[in-house]
């Protein structure tokens, strides 16, 4: 057998053992110490086990993993997410479909502070579900907004889909989180316009809530400057050099620590939660690293990859067409992986195709993630649906992806944006 | 009867242990946190940076993931794709989770074993940190501890599928 067919047979079991639920981490880890026996014999195989769980676990790049998450823990332990809604909604609240507005700007505003998609979408959630039920909002509009935006998530930094990427492309993190600034707020612009839109045209989906007064609005600002302060922080610090990723996810979790501490939100209980919380997360994403990285030396030897880049490159079709293919690919896996799984896993297969067409790498990590995000909320599985699924217990999946219908227009409209403007992913990074 | 006996006593050793390294491994997260914030405050505004930081935050992330992997699965915060499983009967999930938990026990086994004979190896060339010359043996083996726990936490899932299984 030519080492070849031996990574495609790889893929193939490695695919009916996700399907079958095994653990994604160790089905890529084990189908990667199989083909490697298979191709170089147990004791070079062997010999990968003994090194590479250490070098990765011992990785100074990946310790921006668990401190990101840490800080986000703080943040949300803090009860930033209530606060921050509670803001936009003084501003937008007398709108029609004012607090859909402020759920996707809180959203924007928590993803500043988070990596992580679901996370944003069951915190929000809690938050904002039950206020829109009591204005007497449409079931759908409510939780379609909610999980669509969760979604933003993953794409305002800190974000720990770009931190994977940028690990297994070997890309600059504090280039990614800078690119992924301007089309996450813009994903948020675009939600916002969806919702004015459907708001205008059924003015019954979002009854406009009561006006604040100024002195309200100017008043609920006081507790989200550190928000701004800690964004500014991550993103100001990476942008100027000033600190590398991990620092500043250091400095941001400890400034979140103290901002916790000083609004006597943390206390020991919630402390411990924290850590624990972060532990466990961190875990889980180690761990589908560490089957990805010995599943790379695999497929590395079997040379798949290349064959796969070799091949498409040598179809010479339009390599919009080519993006398109892999992104609907995406987007099926993507409805039934999580996030960071999914972008370590298909990574190291497409990666080589899109720099080989000519694509940017940071760029190509944008709309990786962007796609891992549409994902989310995609008719029949999306991960964020099940998520709200299990704070709004009244409301039926049915409606719930009703709701999710016109965000996935938008999301469409938005990665065509993407798509067609790089600059607008590359602006900030290339000023670096 | 006999596997329920097996899977209590696994239990009784697991549990508590997972416990303890949970606590060891969230204290040094805590530290890891305090050590990078420090070293950028002294290092920006004292310009006086800790030492050999980078060296311990990456010490520290072995016992950080390597004791934070059998919590994960404890909680069963392991991730899956279940979209196909769950459509499932009970008994069918339990048969097939068996196959996956006993496949993973078997490799996660080989690691752990792979991880000490690497201690051994770390022994031989005393290989230490550039900076504060600290050696690198304690480090695996921490992670050789955290991967027999996993192998474990594994282990005691796989006997749990399997009793499901066999009641049934």
């Amino acid at each position: 057998m030519t080492p070849l067919t031996v990574g495609f047979i790889g893929i193939g079991i490695l695919f009916i053992f996700l399907f079958l639920g095994m653990p994604i981490g160790i089905a890529m880890g084990l189908v990667g110490f199989a083909g490697f026996t298979f191709l170089r014999g147990l004791d070079s195989a062997l010999g990968v086990l003994t090194t590479v769980p250490y070098t990765t676990f011992s990785s100074y790049t990946f310790s921006v993993v668990p401190l990101f998450i840490l800080m986000g823990a703080f943040c949300f332990h803090a009860g930033l997410s209530k606060d921050l809604y509670n803001t936009v909604y003084r501003w937008l609240g007398h709108l029609r479909g004012g607090l859909a507005l402020a759920t996707v700007g809180a959203c924007a505003g928590f993803a500043a502070v988070s990596g992580s998609s679901v996370a944003t979408a069951a915190t929000m959630g809690t938050v904002a579900l039950p206020e829109m039920k009591r204005y007497g909002y449409d079931p759908a509009l409510a939780t379609g907004s909610v999980a669509a935006g969760g979604t933003i998530g993953i794409l305002i930094p800190p974000s720990v889909g770009l931190i994977v990427y940028g690990i297994i492309a070997e890309q600059s993190i504090g280039k990614l989180f800078l690119a992924g600034f301007i089309p996450g707020v813009l994903e948020a612009v675009f939600y916002i316009i969806t919702i004015f839109i459907m708001c205008r045209i059924n003015p019954l989906l979002g009854p406009p809530g009561p006006r604040s007064s100024w002195r309200e609005r100017i008043g609920s600002l006081k507790n989200t400057w550190i928000i701004l302060l800690l964004f500014f922080l991550v993103l100001g610090g990476l942008y100027f050099g000033i600190f590398t990723p991990t620092e500043a996810a250091g400095a941001g979790a400890f400034g979140a620590f103290i901002f916790a501490l000083a609004r006597r939100k943390l206390d020991w209980r919630a402390l411990k939660e924290s850590l624990f919380e972060t532990l466990r997360n961190t875990a889980m994403i180690l761990i589908i690293v560490l089957g990805a990285m010995i599943l790379g030396y695999f497929l590395a030897i079997s040379r798949v990859p290349f064959i796969i880049a070799d091949t498409i490159v040598g179809l010479e079709m339009n390599r919009y067409i080519v993006l398109t293919f892999i992104l609907i690919f995406l987007l099926f896996l993507g409805t039934v992986i999580d996030a960071p799984a999914m972008i370590l896993l298909i990574t190291p297969i497409f990666y080589p195709v899109a720099t080989k067409l000519g694509f940017d790498p940071i760029w190509f990590g944008i709309i990786i993630v962007r796609m891992c995000e549409m994902a989310l909320i995609t008719p029949p599985v999306g991960l964020n649906v099940f998520v709200i699924k299990g704070v709004a217990e009244d409301v039926p999946m049915y409606t719930i992806f009703r709701g999710i219908t016109p965000f996935l227009m938008a999301d469409v409209c938005h990665i065509a944006l993407l798509i067609a403007f790089p600059q607008l992913s590359l602006f900030l990074p290339n000023m670096m | 009867m006999w596997l329920n006996t097996v899977i209590h006593s696994l239990n009784s050793v697991v549990n508590p242990l997972v416990r303890i390294i949970k606590s060891a491994a969230a204290g040094v997260l805590a530290v890891m946190m305090f050590i990078t914030a420090a070293d950028v405050l002294l290092r920006y505004i004292f310009n006086r940076p800790l030492s050999g930081t980078m060296e311990l935050t990456e010490y520290m992330m072995v016992i950080l993931v390597a004791f934070g992997l059998s919590y994960c699965a404890f909680v069963k915060g392991l991730v899956s794709v279940e979209v196909v499983t769950s459509r499932f009967s009970s008994r069918i999930q339990a048969i097939l989770n068996c196959i996956t938990y006993f496949f993973s026990f078997a490799f996660f086994s080989v690691i752990t074993w792979q991880s000490i004979v690497y201690i051994r190896l770390m022994l031989k060339s005393n290989l230490v940190s550039a900076v504060l010359l600290i050696p690198t043996f304690p480090f695996v083996a921490m992670l050789a501890l955290g991967s027999l726990v996993f192998t474990l936490v594994l282990l005691t899932s796989f006997l749990e599928y399997l009793s499901q299984v066999v009641d049934k």
